[in-house]
């Protein structure tokens, strides 16, 4: 890898690990996970650099791949390791009984969600980025917000 | 947007702002890059380039995915008394009546069984492992666990920070829950063996001087001899099996609110020298207690090499709790796992074709489930269940059934041939299996007779990149 580019990558690190660890951690509720997650998300970048031509776009899907593949692992790891060193609730009990909420949706759904909710994805690039049709989008966002309202009325 | 809609960006939101990120990891250790501050705040934890390790050592991770073998248990006019093996008779065992879990005699009043995986086995990776530091009383003021195996999938990535014994090695701190803040973890490969070494009250330096100092043996997988007059001694050292078992049993209590969840590992990582190296004496063994206010844990390493790793996310807040429920554990056969899932509220009835299925747990999991042919006795097997789905595999007078339940709002599960109940999905070609479908009070159930041919299944809940499920081996009479 020449300088320069690496120069380049080390730009696009320096703006996106902290965004990377945020949007991995509400994808997978672990920070100590996302922190992993994001890097080797990086790692992945910075290996195929020469070889991509939307450096951003590609470490994101990267990301949300590799949260996804996580989080269909083992509940039991989640169990153990998740929920040590998390942030505590915020003390705001509408965000901390949605964020219970969230934590509780299928993998699929809860990424969905986050990626309208907080990356704000229109659904075309939702879809691109999970690889699926953009029908199946809305589908699990459908889902995903009456999963969050049986939740939240419980 | 809607209100709702509104709510969750809201929450999205102050979740994320809560995660604060201290760049002070290097990407690149040469390349004299500034760290980066984007969020005010306490110093987190630090990121290494480098592989991912302890998640997989700690929790076995795949063992939900991929385990299950069958365990049935015939459904009499009266169900025998559960009685408990002898605490000192432990022996792991593939049959019906050896041991295949342990649970706790005392729990408080009022909390279900609500999580049953026994059994599972994994292929591992035969390792070594070593303790070295000064004698004396646990936990050591200074020691060394090093773990020494064949390499196998490991993948050592990155700039590395130091190097060990010559090769190029990967040092930070250890993420691991059982292990004090403030501990080492160093890793390398040389030629065909990869090292992973957990170390406290060192420093970087004097770990290093240590590793080099010590002898690979002919047979680098078995680890290293220590020198004379080297500043720690080898006080312990194990060899761990190429098969893991490992059971979970979880319970819930009747708000579902509170879990407990206690893991029986045959052999985990560190070989139970990590636990002697930073853990207490408790009985035989040594025991690690560690998490927080919102999550503790009590890792014992017994005796036979075992852990025990028990757990809570919201159970009571006495301290002492835990190390109540360790003490009470005592051993369960299979049988006597499916009788305690049989005692369970059903939770599920549903008419399939021929056969009438009824599961028994609580809205948290399920945890056994009962076959009953339209002529012919009712079968009972455990169930596993994660994710929205169940799963249930027992021999039925002779016939295989695999029986998959979904709540209507999912994708329909599938089940499909496999080559073994570990097999990774898509690994392999497999055919989906065609059984009958029944569709009631927001249930789809799928049973399947597996034909003769077939000697195992995966049972899947399809994802547009994957799926995940559980495997089941053909089950012996």
């Amino acid at each position: 890898m020449q300088p320069g580019v690496r120069s380049s990558f080390d730009a696009l690190y320096r703006a996106s690990n902290a965004r990377m660890i945020r949007l991995a951690w509400l994808l997978v509720g672990s920070r100590a996970v996302a922190e992993e997650l994001a890097h080797d998300a990086f790692l992945v970048v910075y290996q195929r650099w020469d070889t991509i031509d939307n450096p951003g776009g590609y470490l994101r899907r990267t990301l949300v791949n590799l949260s996804m593949r996580w989080l269909r692992r083992s509940i039991h790891e989640r169990r153990l390791l998740a929920t040590i060193g998390e942030p505590p609730p915020t003390g705001d009990p509408v965000v901390d009984t949605m964020w219970d909420a969230i934590q509780r949706l299928r993998p699929e759904r809860r990424a969905v969600v986050v990626l309208r909710y907080w990356v704000d994805l229109p659904h075309d690039e939702i879809a691109e980025l999970l690889d699926c049709p953009v029908a199946t989008v809305r589908t699990r966002l459908h889902r995903a917000l009456n999963d969050l309202r049986k939740e939240v009325e419980r | 947007m809607n209100d709702f809609e509104q709510t969750v960006v809201r929450t999205l939101q102050a979740k994320a702002d809560q995660v604060v990120v201290d760049d002070e990891a290097q990407f690149h250790a040469d390349d004299g890059a500034q760290p980066l501050s984007l969020v005010p705040g306490p110093p987190a934890a630090s990121t290494r380039p480098r592989r991912r390790g302890w998640l997989v050592a700690v929790a076995a991770a795949l063992a939900v995915l991929v385990g299950g073998a069958a365990v049935v248990r015939g459904l009499g006019a009266d169900h025998p008394d559960v009685t408990m093996p002898s605490a000192d008779d432990v022996m792991w065992s593939p049959s019906d009546q050896g041991v295949a879990a342990l649970v706790p005699s005392a729990l408080p009043e009022g909390w279900n069984l609500a999580e049953v995986h026994a059994g599972v086995s994994l292929k591992e990776v035969p390792t070594t492992w070593q303790l070295f530091g000064v004698d004396g009383a646990s936990p050591l003021p200074e020691g060394v666990v090093v773990g020494s195996h064949q390499k196998g999938a490991e993948v050592l990535s990155g700039e590395p920070t130091h190097r060990v014994q010559g090769h190029p090695a990967f040092m930070g701190p250890t993420t691991s829950p059982y292990v004090p803040a403030g501990a080492l973890e160093i890793e390398w490969a040389a030629d065909d063996v990869f090292h992973n070494v957990v170390a406290v009250g060192l420093t970087e330096a004097a770990l290093l001087d240590f590793l080099d100092s010590l002898d690979p043996r002919t047979d680098p997988a078995t680890g290293f001899d220590v020198p004379s007059g080297a500043s720690l001694t080898e006080l312990g050292a194990t060899t761990t099996d190429d098969q893991v078992t490992i059971s979970t049993v979880g319970y819930a209590d009747p708000d579902g609110a509170g879990d407990l969840s206690v893991m029986v590992y045959s052999s985990n990582f560190g070989g139970g020298l990590l636990h002697r190296l930073v853990g207490e004496p408790h009985g035989d063994g040594f025991v690690i207690r560690g998490g927080d206010q919102d999550y503790r844990f009590v890792s014992l390493a017994r005796g036979d090499g075992s852990v025990v790793d028990v757990s809570t996310r919201s159970g009571p807040q006495d301290p002492g709790w835990l190390d109540l429920a360790v003490d009470s554990l005592v051993p369960v056969t299979r049988a006597q796992l499916v009788d305690m899932g049989v005692a369970q509220p059903v939770t599920v009835t549903s008419t399939v074709g021929q056969w009438t299925v009824e599961v028994h747990g609580h809205n948290g999991g399920s945890v056994a489930m009962c076959l009953t042919p339209v002529s012919g006795a009712t079968m009972c097997t455990l169930a596993q269940s994660q994710m929205g789905f169940t799963t249930g595999s027992a021999l039925v007078g002779g016939e295989w059934i695999v029986v998959a339940l979904t709540d209507d709002s999912s994708e329909p599960a599938t089940i499909e041939t496999s080559p073994s109940s570990l097999a990774e999905p898509e690994s392999f070609d497999s055919e989906t299996l065609r059984g009958e479908r029944e569709e009631s009070d927001g249930h789809v159930t799928e049973l399947v007779s597996v034909p003769e041919a077939v000697d195992a299944v995966l049972v899947l809940v399809a994802t547009d990149s994957g799926g995940s499920g559980y495997g089941y081996d053909r089950p012996t009479l």
